[in-house]
């Protein structure tokens, strides 16, 4: 006897009416949920410069550069060697100064264009004596808040906090520095040799 | 619209070869992933072929290692002209986190001129398929990746 294929039936009508399993993808966008370790984006405000991305990526996807003259500290992330392990934001030091997006999507033919790379700029404060770089201006400032009452010791700090209401002019390059010099912005090398070296 | 896409999509149906030059097989399993029912890249005229002479595209997985640059180079000779090249993963682009060890001689560019790049470890199978839309000129390339916008409010109060 002729039985009807009652199973087969419902299910091809079943299937007729619900709608495709398949995703519309790069017609629709698709949004990747809140804990997807997307791209890593830095954030200005909260970034202090330290570099401490730079050290801890294991792809150097992040590149530090230094410009002495200008004094203007470069962070540059590169998001084409980047692979998302998520180190940046976990050893930041302000943790809000790099995270992690959710934003997952990019395809370019050129390595070098310009939406490949991610750029913050600092303000650097450059030793008064020698050039040498101390930190980023942020970075004392980020410190120095750490620091709390114990900041005011160090001359460094102190001038850097100066710097925030008025305008403090660097003072004229001496042959040596001596010790009346030490209240000035001072990289720790000079320091050193002015408190060792110089006598009275 | 239906049919100038789908005109658009069968005007030259890619074929792909999958590759693997020493990835860590992250990258492989979304390239497989991405060609599973959910996300079906079939539907673009996109197909895995066994052999590189069928092939139209190369997907590159992996950093190159020194021991692989010659079947690579043979691979890319046995594949019919006009070719792309595909580096997917970030260490087909650059080394990833082998960048600097003795056996790995960096990024496919550095063998092959590499038509796209997929960054990503390992890139969301949306990425794979958003690069090979974007190769097929399917949807227009953003500058940036995709943001969450919120409708604006006089698109509902204007009647």
């Amino acid at each position: 006897m002729f039985l009807p294929k009652i199973r087969e039936i419902t299910e091809a009508l079943r299937s007729l009416f619900t709608p495709a399993f398949t995703t519309k993808y790069p017609l629709k966008p698709y949004i990747a949920h809140d804990e997807y370790r997307g791209f890593p984006k830095y954030y200005e405000e909260e970034c202090v410069g330290c570099g401490t991305c730079v050290q801890v990526c294991p792809t150097s996807a992040i590149e530090i550069i230094d410009d002495k003259q200008k004094g203007v500290r470069k962070l540059v992330l590169d998001y084409t060697s980047c692979s998302q392990c998520g180190q940046c934001e976990e050893k930041c030091i302000t943790d809000k100064g790099i995270k992690l997006s959710s934003e997952y999507v990019l395809s370019v033919t050129d390595l070098k264009a310009p939406e490949v790379y991610e750029t913050v700029e600092k303000d650097l404060a450059v030793c008064e004596a020698c050039g040498d770089v101390i930190a980023c201006r942020d970075h004392l400032l980020f410190v120095k808040e750490r620091l709390g009452a114990k900041a005011y010791a160090h001359p460094n700090f102190l001038i850097e906090t100066q710097r925030q209401f008025a305008e403090v002019k660097p003072s004229s390059i001496k042959d040596k520095i001596r010790r009346e010099d030490l209240i000035k912005e001072v990289c720790p090398v000079c320091r050193h040799k002015t408190v060792v070296n110089d006598e009275f | 619209m239906f049919k100038t896409l789908l005109n658009k999509c069968f005007k030259k149906s890619i074929w792909v070869y999958h590759t693997n030059t020493g990835a860590c097989n992250g990258c492989d399993i979304e390239v497989i992933n991405a060609l599973t029912p959910y996300y079906d890249a079939e539907r673009f005229g996109i197909k895995l072929v066994g052999t590189p002479r069928h092939a139209d595209a190369l997907l590159v997985c992996g950093p190159v290692t020194r021991q692989v640059v010659p079947a690579l180079k043979c691979l890319y000779d046995s594949v019919p002209d006009p070719k792309l090249i595909i580096a997917i993963g970030s260490c087909a682009i650059g080394g990833g986190i082998w960048y600097n060890t003795y056996n790995v001689i960096g990024g496919v560019d550095k063998v092959l001129p590499v038509d796209y790049f997929i960054p990503g470890c390992p890139p969301r199978p949306e990425a794979i398929l958003y690069g090979i839309a974007v190769a097929l000129g399917l949807v227009k390339k953003k500058v940036s990746p995709v943001i969450l916008k919120e409708e604006s409010p006089e698109k509902w109060m204007t009647f």
